[in-house]
C-alpha cells in the first residue's frame, strides 16, 4: 500500500493533467474544425472540408474593418502600456516615496477588480467629457486593463536584478539615462517582453470593456465576432476566430523563441551567482 | 595612480556606526589591504571612497581633489565588486569595453584598450563569449580587468578573490601582484584573510569595529602586533592572562599559577598584561634552555601538516596551539613542558571586546 501510493499519486496527477488539456483543447479543436465545415451554420464534427468561409472573411469588409482597428488598437496599447507599465515598475521598486504602497496596489488593482467596472467607467467619462467612444477611448480602456500585468512582469525582472549591476555602471562613469539605457532596460528585456505578449492578447481579444465603449467606428473583432454569433451562425465566425487563434499562437511561439529562452537562461545565471 | 587620504571619515546605518571617526592615506601607487573581521566596515569604507555611500562625517580627497560631495560616476575609480556586478546581458569584451565607453573614448582605442586589458588577464580568447557562460575564475577576470581598464586614479577591490577555491586563489594571488606591478594604479583591495592581506600587500590596515586597530607593512604589523586582537588576527597568535611584576632588576610574570621571566613591558610598569606567544615560538621540550620560560603543560592533539605538526596544548585552564618540526613526539595525553625565549613574547595591554 505504502509502496503504492506514489504511483496513485502519480496516475492521479496525469489523469488530472490530461482532463486540463482535454478541457483547454476541446473549444478551440470545435471551432477551428467548424471553420472548415461545408455547411452552412457552426457544427461539429465538421461536414466535409472547404476554405470558402476563409473566404468570406477575406471578402467582407466589416471583418477587415473590424480586424483592422483591432490591430491598430493592439499595437498602439501595446506601445503605450509597456512605456507607461516600464517607468511605473521602475518608480516603484527602485525609488523610495512617500504614496508608493498605495500606488503599488493602485497600478495592481485592475488585476484583481472586474475589467466590466473599467468598461462602465470608461463609457460614463467619455460620454461626459469627450465624444464619446473613440479609437482613443478604447486605447485608453485597454491600457488601463493592460497595464498592470506589465508592471507586474517588468518589476519581478528588477526586483531579482543583481543592483550591484547599475552600481558598477555608475563607478564606470554612467550617469542615470546611461544606467537605464545600457544596464536596467536590457536587463529588464525579458519582463518588458512577457508584458507586451500579454497587452498585445488581452486588448486583441478584449470584449468587456469595447462592449461599453463600442459605437459605430469602434467595433472590434470580438465585438464583432460576438454579435455575428448573435444573429446568424455562419461558420465564417470560426474562421475569423481561428485566424485569432492562429495570431496568438504565432506570438506565444515567437515569444518562446526570443525571450522564453532568454529567460531561462537568466535564471540560471541567477542562480549560480 | 593618485593619492588617496580620507579623514575622520564616519558613516552611521541608523544606530549602527560601521566607519567611526577614520583617518588614513593612500600612497600613489601603494597597494594596500583592508584587513579585517566581517562586518568591521571593510567594504563601507571601500563604496564611501568610491561613492556609492555617503558620509556622515569627514572628508575624502582622491588627487588633490576633495570629493567628499562628488557623485561616484565623476570620480576617478575603478571598483570590483565582491559579486562581480557583471552586465549578465553583454559580452566579455562589451563589459571590459563600458568603462571606456562611457568615457567617450574613441572607438580604435576602446578595441585597443579593451584587448591589451584581456590580455593582461589571460582572457583574449574569450572576448567574444557571454559573460553568463564563464566560470566563476573567468567571470572574476572579467571583472577585474573592467576594473582597471580605464586606468582610474585608485582601483578598489571587495574580496576579490573570496569566491575562489583555494587553488586558483593562490593562483590569483600572483597575478595581483604582477599587474599591480604593471600598472602603478594605487590599490586598495579588501580581504577577511590575514594571509592574502600579508602576502600580497605592501601596507595592511587592520580594522575593528569601524576604526582601524593598527597600520603597517606586513612584516612589521606581523612582528609588532600593538594590541591582543592585531596579535590574534595577524599571526593566530596565544594569548595568556599575565600579571607582570619587577624581580631583582628584571621582570616576571604569573601565568597560569607559574613564575616566568618576561622582558620589560614597554612602559616598565606593574600590572594586568596579555602574553603573546606565536605558535612558531613555542616548543614542546623535557629540558628548556636557560633563560627560557616554560610551564607544564598536557598535549590534547596533535594535527599532521606534511611538513611539521599543529598541536594543542593544555596549559592549566589555557590551551595554546604550537607548530612543531615533523620529528616532535608528542602522544596525546602526554605530560610536557611548553617553553619559549622570553625575546619571543610580547606584553600587551588587555582590551575589552
Ligand atoms: N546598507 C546598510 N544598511 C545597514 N547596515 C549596514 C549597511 N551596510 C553595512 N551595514 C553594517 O555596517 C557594518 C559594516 O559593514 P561592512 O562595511 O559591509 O563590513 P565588512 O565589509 O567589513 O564585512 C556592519 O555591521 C553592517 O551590518
Ligand atoms: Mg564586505
Amino acid at each position: 500500500m505504502v509502496a503504492g501510493t506514489p504511483t496513485l499519486a502519480k496516475a492521479i496527477a496525469a489523469a488530472l493533467v490530461a482532463v486540463t488539456i482535454v478541457y483547454m483543447l476541446a473549444p478551440l479543436l470545435v471551432v477551428i474544425g467548424a471553420s472548415f465545415s461545408t455547411s452552412s451554420y457552426l457544427v461539429f464534427p465538421p461536414e466535409g472540408f472547404s476554405l470558402k468561409w476563409y473566404q468570406k472573411v477575406l471578402d467582407t469588409p466589416s471583418y477587415l474593418r473590424a480586424g483592422w482597428l483591432s490591430l491598430r488598437i493592439a499595437v498602439l496599447v501595446t506601445l503605450i502600456t509597456v512605456t507607461i507599465g516600464t517607468a511605473a515598475a521602475i518608480a516603484l521598486t527602485r525609488f523610495r516615496f512617500p504614496g508608493r504602497e498605495p500606488l503599488q496596489a493602485l497600478f495592481l488593482s485592475p488585476l484583481i477588480l472586474p475589467a466590466i467596472i473599467f468598461g462602465i467607467g470608461m463609457l460614463v467619462l467619455f460620454s461626459r467629457y469627450a465624444d464619446g467612444p473613440s479609437l482613443m477611448a478604447l486605447v485608453a480602456g485597454h491600457v488601463v486593463i493592460t497595464l498592470p500585468y506589465v508592471v507586474r512582469t517588468v518589476s519581478a525582472v528588477l526586483v531579482g536584478m543583481d543592483k550591484a549591476t547599475e552600481e558598477a555602471a555608475r563607478v564606470m562613469g554612467a550617469n542615470r539615462w546611461q544606467r537605464y539605457w545600457y544596464v536596467v532596460l536590457p536587463q529588464a528585456l525579458p519582463g518588458i517582453g512577457a508584458g507586451a505578449f500579454f497587452a498585445f492578447n488581452i486588448s486583441f481579444d478584449d470584449a468587456v470593456v469595447a462592449i461599453f465603449l463600442r459605437g459605430p467606428d469602434t467595433e472590434t473583432l470580438p465585438i464583432l465576432i460576438y454579435t455575428q454569433i448573435e444573429f446568424s451562425s455562419d461558420p465564417s465566425v470560426a474562421a475569423v476566430s481561428t485566424l485569432m487563434i492562429l495570431i496568438t499562437v504565432g506570438m506565444i511561439v515567437a515569444v518562446e523563441r526570443f525571450l522564453g529562452l532568454k529567460l531561462l537562461t537568466d535564471r540560471r545565471a541567477a542562480g549560480r551567482g | 595612480m593618485l593619492p588617496v587620504a580620507v579623514e575622520r571619515l564616519t558613516k552611521a546605518f541608523g544606530a549602527t556606526v560601521a566607519l567611526d571617526a577614520v583617518t588614513l592615506a593612500f600612497a600613489p601607487k601603494s597597494f594596500t589591504a583592508l584587513l579585517g573581521p566581517s562586518g568591521c566596515g571593510k567594504s563601507t569604507l571601500l563604496r564611501l571612497i568610491a561613492g556609492l555611500e555617503r558620509p556622515s562625517g569627514g572628508t575624502i580627497r582622491i588627487g588633490d581633489q576633495d570629493v567628499t560631495a562628488l557623485a561616484p560616476e565623476k570620480r576617478d575609480v575603478g571598483m570590483m565588486f565582491q559579486s562581480y556586478a557583471l552586465f549578465p546581458h553583454m559580452s566579455v569584451a562589451e563589459n571590459v569595453a563600458f568603462p571606456l565607453k562611457m568615457k567617450g573614448e574613441a572607438r580604435g582605442k576602446i578595441g585597443e584598450r579593451v584587448a591589451e586589458a584581456l590580455a593582461l588577464v589571460r582572457l583574449e580568447a574569450l572576448a567574444a563569449r557571454s559573460v553568463r557562460a564563464l566560470s566563476g575564475g573567468q567571470q572574476q577576470r572579467v571583472a577585474l580587468a573592467r576594473a582597471f581598464v580605464a586606468r582610474p586614479g585608485v582601483l578598489l577591490l571587495d574580496e576579490p578573490l573570496s569566491n575562489l577555491d583555494a587553488r586558483l586563489r593562490e593562483e590569483m594571488q600572483v597575478e595581483l601582484i604582477e599587474l599591480h606591478r604593471t600598472l602603478e594604479l594605487t590599490t586598495v583591495f579588501v580581504t577577511h584573510d590575514q594571509e592574502e592581506a600579508l602576502s600580497i600587500a605592501d601596507t595592511v590596515v587592520l580594522m575593528r569595529a569601524g576604526r582601524i586597530e593598527q597600520t603597517g607593512a606586513p612584516e612589521a604589523i606581523y612582528a609588532a602586533p600593538k594590541t591582543p586582537f592585531a596579535a590574534d588576527f595577524i599571526g593566530a597568535a596565544n594569548l595568556l592572562p599575565a600579571r607582570v611584576r619587577r624581580a631583582g632588576d628584571g621582570f616576571v610574570a604569573e601565568v597560569e599559577g607559574a613564575v616566568v621571566p618576561v622582558r620589560a613591558p614597554q612602559d616598565g610598569r606593574e600590572g594586568d598584561y596579555a602574553l603573546v606567544l606565536r605558535q612558531e615560538d613555542i616548543r614542546i621540550t623535557d629540558a628548556p634552555p636557560p633563560g627560557f620560560a616554560s610551564l607544564p603543560a598536557t598535549v590534547r592533539t596533535r594535527v599532521y601538516l606534511g611538513a611539521g605538526a599543529r598541536v594543542v596544548v593544555s596549559v592549566g585552564a589555557r590551551t595554546l596551539t604550537l607548530l612543531t618540526n615533523k620529528n616532535a613526539s608528542a602522544a596525546s595525553g602526554a605530560a610536557v613542558h611548553v617553553a619559549w625565549d622570553p625575546d619571543d613574547a610580547r606584553l600587551l595591554h588587555p582590551q575589552q571586546d
